[in-house]
Protein backbone atom coordinates (compact mmCIF):
# COMPACT_ATOMS: atom_id res chain seq x y z
CA UNK A 1 0.00 0.00 0.00
CA UNK A 2 1.28 3.65 -0.74
CA UNK A 3 1.28 4.40 2.77
CA UNK A 4 3.09 1.54 3.91
CA UNK A 5 5.61 2.15 0.90
CA UNK A 6 6.13 6.06 2.03
CA UNK A 7 6.57 5.18 5.48
CA UNK A 8 9.46 3.05 4.28
CA UNK A 9 11.01 5.45 2.46
CA UNK A 10 10.38 8.10 4.93
CA UNK A 11 12.39 5.64 7.45
CA UNK A 12 14.93 4.88 5.09
CA UNK A 13 15.38 8.66 4.01
CA UNK A 14 16.06 8.96 8.34
CA UNK A 15 18.55 5.71 8.37
CA UNK A 16 20.27 7.61 5.78
CA UNK A 17 20.41 10.60 7.65
CA UNK A 18 21.76 8.95 10.99
CA UNK A 19 24.58 7.20 8.69
CA UNK A 20 26.08 10.53 7.61
CA UNK A 21 25.40 11.74 11.27
CA UNK A 22 23.22 14.87 10.06
CA UNK A 23 20.79 12.86 13.02
CA UNK A 24 21.23 10.84 15.98
CA UNK A 25 19.34 8.68 18.04
CA UNK A 26 17.61 11.26 19.82
CA UNK A 27 15.51 12.64 17.08
CA UNK A 28 14.05 8.38 17.19
CA UNK A 29 12.91 9.52 20.55
CA UNK A 30 11.31 12.60 19.33
CA UNK A 31 9.89 10.40 17.20
CA UNK A 32 8.22 8.19 19.20
CA UNK A 33 6.24 11.36 20.67
CA UNK A 34 4.19 11.20 17.76
CA UNK A 35 1.59 9.54 17.70
CA UNK A 36 -2.09 9.33 17.37
CA UNK A 37 -3.16 11.64 19.81
CA UNK A 38 -0.41 13.77 19.10
CA UNK A 39 -0.07 13.20 15.33
CA UNK A 40 1.81 16.53 14.51
CA UNK A 41 4.43 16.50 17.13
CA UNK A 42 7.25 16.29 14.33
CA UNK A 43 6.28 18.78 12.43
CA UNK A 44 5.18 21.12 15.18
CA UNK A 45 8.44 20.41 16.47
CA UNK A 46 10.60 21.05 13.23
CA UNK A 47 8.70 23.88 13.00
CA UNK A 48 9.61 25.45 16.03
CA UNK A 49 13.17 24.50 15.71
CA UNK A 50 13.83 25.75 11.76
CA UNK A 51 12.05 29.03 13.43
CA UNK A 52 13.92 29.67 16.10
CA UNK A 53 17.46 28.37 14.57
CA UNK A 54 16.92 31.09 12.16
CA UNK A 55 16.11 33.91 13.99
CA UNK A 56 19.15 32.64 16.97
CA UNK A 57 21.47 32.24 14.01
CA UNK A 58 20.83 36.15 12.88
CA UNK A 59 21.25 37.48 16.03
CA UNK A 60 24.43 35.54 16.65
CA UNK A 61 25.57 37.37 13.23
CA UNK A 62 24.70 40.57 14.11
CA UNK A 63 26.71 40.45 17.69
CA UNK A 64 29.34 38.61 15.49
CA UNK A 65 29.34 41.71 12.81
CA UNK A 66 29.50 44.71 15.91
CA UNK A 67 33.21 46.62 16.42
CA UNK A 68 33.02 45.38 19.51
CA UNK A 69 31.25 41.62 20.46
CA UNK A 70 29.18 41.31 23.44
CA UNK A 71 30.31 37.75 23.65
CA UNK A 72 27.93 37.17 26.80
CA UNK A 73 25.03 37.53 24.65
CA UNK A 74 26.45 35.61 21.52
CA UNK A 75 27.32 32.84 24.47
CA UNK A 76 23.82 32.77 25.66
CA UNK A 77 22.23 32.63 22.50
CA UNK A 78 24.92 29.76 21.11
CA UNK A 79 23.76 27.69 24.05
CA UNK A 80 20.07 28.34 23.00
CA UNK A 81 21.01 27.12 19.32
CA UNK A 82 22.74 24.00 20.47
CA UNK A 83 19.80 22.99 23.12
CA UNK A 84 17.58 23.11 20.37
CA UNK A 85 20.15 21.18 17.70
CA UNK A 86 20.68 18.28 20.42
CA UNK A 87 17.27 18.53 21.81
CA UNK A 88 15.79 17.61 18.26
CA UNK A 89 18.98 15.27 17.31
CA UNK A 90 20.29 17.51 14.69
CA UNK A 91 24.14 15.87 15.80
CA UNK A 92 26.12 17.92 13.66
CA UNK A 93 24.56 21.18 13.74
CA UNK A 94 25.05 20.43 17.36
CA UNK A 95 28.69 19.93 17.38
CA UNK A 96 29.07 22.76 15.05
CA UNK A 97 27.54 24.86 18.15
CA UNK A 98 29.58 23.37 20.55
CA UNK A 99 32.68 24.22 18.17
CA UNK A 100 31.37 28.28 17.87
CA UNK A 101 31.33 28.17 21.60
CA UNK A 102 34.93 27.05 22.46
CA UNK A 103 35.79 29.99 19.72
CA UNK A 104 33.81 32.33 22.07
CA UNK A 105 36.00 30.89 25.31
CA UNK A 106 38.98 32.43 23.48
CA UNK A 107 36.90 36.02 22.57
CA UNK A 108 38.74 35.43 19.19
CA UNK A 109 36.39 37.28 16.87
CA UNK A 110 37.70 35.92 13.20
CA UNK A 111 37.95 32.08 15.03
CA UNK A 112 34.14 32.79 15.69
CA UNK A 113 33.06 34.04 12.34
CA UNK A 114 34.48 30.43 10.86
CA UNK A 115 32.68 28.59 13.65
CA UNK A 116 29.50 30.67 12.97
CA UNK A 117 29.72 30.12 8.96
CA UNK A 118 30.25 26.07 9.97
CA UNK A 119 27.15 26.34 12.18
CA UNK A 120 25.29 28.10 9.22
CA UNK A 121 26.43 25.65 6.41
CA UNK A 122 25.17 22.09 9.30
CA UNK A 123 21.89 24.45 9.59
CA UNK A 124 21.56 24.53 6.29
CA UNK A 125 21.81 21.02 5.56
CA UNK A 126 19.70 20.19 8.53
CA UNK A 127 16.93 22.86 7.52
CA UNK A 128 16.82 20.76 4.01
CA UNK A 129 16.38 17.46 5.50
CA UNK A 130 13.84 18.11 7.91
CA UNK A 131 11.60 19.85 5.10
CA UNK A 132 11.98 16.33 3.31
CA UNK A 133 11.23 14.61 6.32
CA UNK A 134 8.49 17.30 7.05
CA UNK A 135 6.50 16.88 3.36
CA UNK A 136 6.95 12.77 4.11
CA UNK A 137 5.15 13.40 7.27
CA UNK A 138 2.38 15.24 5.89
CA UNK A 139 1.23 13.20 3.16
CA UNK A 140 1.77 9.95 5.37
CA UNK A 141 -0.39 11.75 7.55
CA UNK A 142 -3.13 12.77 4.82
CA UNK A 143 -3.19 9.60 3.23
CA UNK A 144 -3.62 8.32 6.50
CA UNK A 145 -6.82 10.33 7.38
CA UNK A 146 -7.98 9.87 3.86
CA UNK A 147 -7.79 6.33 4.41
CA UNK A 148 -9.27 6.45 7.88
CA UNK A 149 -12.72 8.57 6.46
CA UNK A 150 -13.40 5.61 4.48
CA UNK A 151 -14.29 4.01 7.82
CA UNK A 152 -17.81 3.71 8.80
CA UNK A 153 -17.71 5.18 12.01
CA UNK A 154 -18.67 2.38 15.01
CA UNK A 155 -17.47 -0.47 12.78
CA UNK A 156 -14.21 -2.56 13.32
CA UNK A 157 -13.38 -4.50 10.23
CA UNK B 1 -14.10 -1.20 2.25
CA UNK B 2 -11.90 -4.26 3.13
CA UNK B 3 -9.43 -2.96 0.06
CA UNK B 4 -9.22 0.15 1.64
CA UNK B 5 -7.56 -0.72 4.55
CA UNK B 6 -3.89 -1.77 4.67
CA UNK B 7 -3.18 -4.74 7.11
CA UNK B 8 -1.06 -1.61 9.12
CA UNK B 9 -4.50 0.04 9.92
CA UNK B 10 -6.32 -2.58 10.39
CA UNK B 11 -4.05 -3.98 13.28
CA UNK B 12 -4.33 0.06 14.50
CA UNK B 13 -8.03 -0.12 14.54
CA UNK B 14 -8.06 -3.16 16.64
CA UNK B 15 -5.59 -2.38 19.08
CA UNK B 16 -6.74 1.32 19.69
CA UNK B 17 -10.05 -0.44 20.57
CA UNK B 18 -8.61 -2.57 23.14
CA UNK B 19 -6.07 0.45 24.11
CA UNK B 20 -3.45 -1.77 24.00
CA UNK B 21 -0.09 -1.12 22.51
CA UNK B 22 2.20 -3.78 23.75
CA UNK B 23 5.66 -4.15 22.36
CA UNK B 24 5.39 -8.02 22.74
CA UNK B 25 1.99 -7.95 20.95
CA UNK B 26 3.59 -6.14 17.56
CA UNK B 27 6.53 -8.78 17.96
CA UNK B 28 4.18 -11.86 17.31
CA UNK B 29 1.89 -10.20 14.55
CA UNK B 30 5.15 -9.50 12.70
CA UNK B 31 6.41 -6.42 14.11
CA UNK B 32 8.13 -5.55 11.07
CA UNK B 33 4.87 -4.02 9.45
CA UNK B 34 5.01 -1.82 11.79
CA UNK B 35 6.57 1.46 11.09
CA UNK B 36 8.68 3.59 13.24
CA UNK B 37 6.83 6.35 15.52
CA UNK B 38 3.99 4.46 15.98
CA UNK B 39 4.47 4.94 20.14
CA UNK B 40 1.19 3.75 21.58
CA UNK B 41 -1.00 7.11 22.75
CA UNK B 42 0.38 8.96 25.44
CA UNK B 43 -0.64 12.13 27.01
CA UNK B 44 2.62 13.85 28.68
CA UNK B 45 0.21 15.00 31.60
CA UNK B 46 0.04 11.12 32.25
CA UNK B 47 2.48 8.98 34.22
CA UNK B 48 2.42 4.86 32.98
CA UNK B 49 4.98 2.46 31.46
CA UNK B 50 4.88 3.60 28.26
CA UNK B 51 6.94 2.29 24.78
CA UNK B 52 8.98 3.75 22.13
CA UNK B 53 10.87 2.21 18.70
CA UNK B 54 11.82 -1.02 20.57
CA UNK B 55 12.40 0.18 24.31
CA UNK B 56 10.18 -1.10 26.41
CA UNK B 57 10.19 1.19 29.62
CA UNK B 58 9.68 -0.46 33.21
CA UNK B 59 6.33 -0.76 35.08
CA UNK B 60 6.90 1.46 38.57
CA UNK B 61 5.30 0.71 41.26
CA UNK B 62 4.29 4.55 42.45
CA UNK B 63 2.81 7.11 39.93
CA UNK B 64 6.24 9.01 39.58
CA UNK B 65 5.24 13.05 39.07
CA UNK B 66 7.78 15.22 37.23
CA UNK B 67 8.67 18.82 36.93
CA UNK B 68 10.51 20.53 33.77
CA UNK B 69 11.78 24.39 34.24
CA UNK B 70 12.91 25.24 30.27
CA UNK B 71 12.52 28.45 29.05
CA UNK B 72 13.14 26.93 25.59
CA UNK B 73 10.07 26.02 23.87
CA UNK B 74 11.27 22.77 21.74
CA UNK B 75 13.44 22.02 24.37
CA UNK B 76 10.75 22.07 27.19
CA UNK B 77 8.35 20.31 24.74
CA UNK B 78 10.85 17.56 24.02
CA UNK B 79 11.88 17.28 27.44
CA UNK B 80 8.17 16.82 28.70
CA UNK B 81 7.85 14.39 26.33
CA UNK B 82 10.61 12.09 27.22
CA UNK B 83 9.56 11.90 31.04
CA UNK B 84 5.69 11.49 30.02
CA UNK B 85 6.97 8.60 27.54
CA UNK B 86 9.52 7.36 30.78
CA UNK B 87 6.22 7.25 32.72
CA UNK B 88 6.17 10.54 34.40
CA UNK B 89 3.28 12.54 35.08
CA UNK B 90 4.99 15.81 34.27
CA UNK B 91 4.03 19.33 33.95
CA UNK B 92 6.57 22.25 32.25
CA UNK B 93 6.87 25.59 33.29
CA UNK B 94 9.25 28.41 31.45
CA UNK B 95 10.64 30.11 34.39
CA UNK B 96 12.38 29.39 37.79
CA UNK B 97 9.68 31.71 39.05
CA UNK B 98 6.94 29.93 37.76
CA UNK B 99 8.36 26.87 39.21
CA UNK B 100 8.56 28.42 42.75
CA UNK B 101 5.44 29.01 42.56
CA UNK B 102 4.05 25.46 41.67
CA UNK B 103 5.83 24.45 44.74
CA UNK B 104 4.30 26.86 47.16
CA UNK B 105 1.15 26.07 45.79
CA UNK B 106 1.75 22.70 47.36
CA UNK B 107 2.69 21.00 44.53
CA UNK B 108 5.21 17.51 45.03
CA UNK B 109 7.33 16.09 42.32
CA UNK B 110 9.73 13.02 42.39
CA UNK B 111 11.88 14.50 40.40
CA UNK B 112 12.32 18.42 38.61
CA UNK B 113 14.82 18.94 35.79
CA UNK B 114 15.87 22.63 35.76
CA UNK B 115 17.53 24.49 32.42
CA UNK B 116 21.08 26.22 33.65
CA UNK B 117 20.08 29.51 31.89
CA UNK B 118 16.44 30.84 32.69
CA UNK B 119 15.40 34.33 31.95
CA UNK B 120 15.78 35.93 35.62
CA UNK B 121 15.91 33.51 38.35
CA UNK B 122 18.77 31.17 37.09
CA UNK B 123 18.54 27.35 37.01
CA UNK B 124 20.89 27.21 40.01
CA UNK B 125 19.04 30.24 42.15
CA UNK B 126 15.87 28.38 41.30
CA UNK B 127 17.49 25.08 42.86
CA UNK B 128 18.64 26.73 45.84
CA UNK B 129 15.20 27.97 46.03
CA UNK B 130 13.36 25.07 46.01
CA UNK B 131 15.89 23.32 49.08
CA UNK B 132 14.85 26.28 50.72
CA UNK B 133 11.74 25.28 50.76
CA UNK B 134 12.14 22.07 51.90
CA UNK B 135 12.13 20.27 48.34
CA UNK B 136 13.41 16.87 48.97
CA UNK B 137 12.95 15.91 45.18
CA UNK B 138 15.51 14.62 43.10
CA UNK B 139 16.74 17.49 41.08
CA UNK B 140 18.32 18.13 37.91
CA UNK B 141 20.77 20.23 36.38
CA UNK B 142 20.34 20.84 32.60
CA UNK B 143 22.76 22.32 30.14
CA UNK B 144 22.78 22.95 26.52
CA UNK B 145 25.92 23.15 26.70
CA UNK B 146 28.38 21.63 29.44
CA UNK B 147 32.20 22.19 30.03
CA UNK B 148 33.82 20.92 33.06
CA UNK B 149 33.30 22.61 36.17
CA UNK B 150 30.28 24.45 34.59
CA UNK B 151 28.39 22.36 37.64
CA UNK B 152 29.72 24.20 40.56
CA UNK B 153 26.90 26.53 40.69
CA UNK B 154 24.19 23.70 40.51
CA UNK B 155 25.78 21.71 42.68
CA UNK B 156 26.32 24.05 45.31
CA UNK B 157 22.72 24.89 44.89
CA UNK B 158 21.91 21.38 46.00
CA UNK B 159 20.82 19.77 42.63
CA UNK B 160 21.20 15.98 42.90
CA UNK B 161 22.80 15.47 39.52
CA UNK B 162 23.47 17.11 36.48
CA UNK B 163 23.53 16.45 32.08
CA UNK B 164 24.22 17.91 29.19
CA UNK B 165 20.87 18.47 26.90
CA UNK B 166 19.56 15.88 25.63
CA UNK B 167 17.50 14.43 28.07
CA UNK B 168 17.20 10.73 27.24
CA UNK B 169 15.17 7.65 27.99
CA UNK B 170 18.40 5.86 28.61
CA UNK B 171 19.74 8.22 30.91
CA UNK B 172 16.34 9.08 32.68
CA UNK B 173 15.47 5.47 33.47
CA UNK B 174 17.85 4.13 35.67
CA UNK B 175 17.21 7.08 37.92
CA UNK B 176 13.45 6.64 37.86
CA UNK B 177 13.86 2.85 38.78
CA UNK B 178 15.91 4.15 41.76
CA UNK B 179 13.12 6.76 42.50
CA UNK B 180 10.92 3.87 42.44
CA UNK B 181 12.61 1.55 44.61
Amino acid sequence: MAGTDLRAQLNNFIKAMHDQGILDEHFEHVKGLQNEYNPYFVLEIVSIFCRDAENVIAEVTKFLDEPVVDYVKTIGLVHQLRGGSSSLGGSRMAIACRELRQATQDNKKEECLQALEKVKREFSTLHEKLNVISQMERTILTNEGSMVQCIPSGSIY
Amino acid sequence: MWKNLSLLHLYKLIYSHLHCYQHQAFEDFGASIFSEGMAPGIESSEGNNKMSKGYQYPSWKKKLTGLVVDNEELCRMVEKGIMGLCGVETQAVETGEAAVELIASGATFDIIVIDRFLPSMTGPETARKMREMGVESKIIGLFALYFEGDEEEFVAAGVDDFKEKPLSPNWLVPMLRELDN
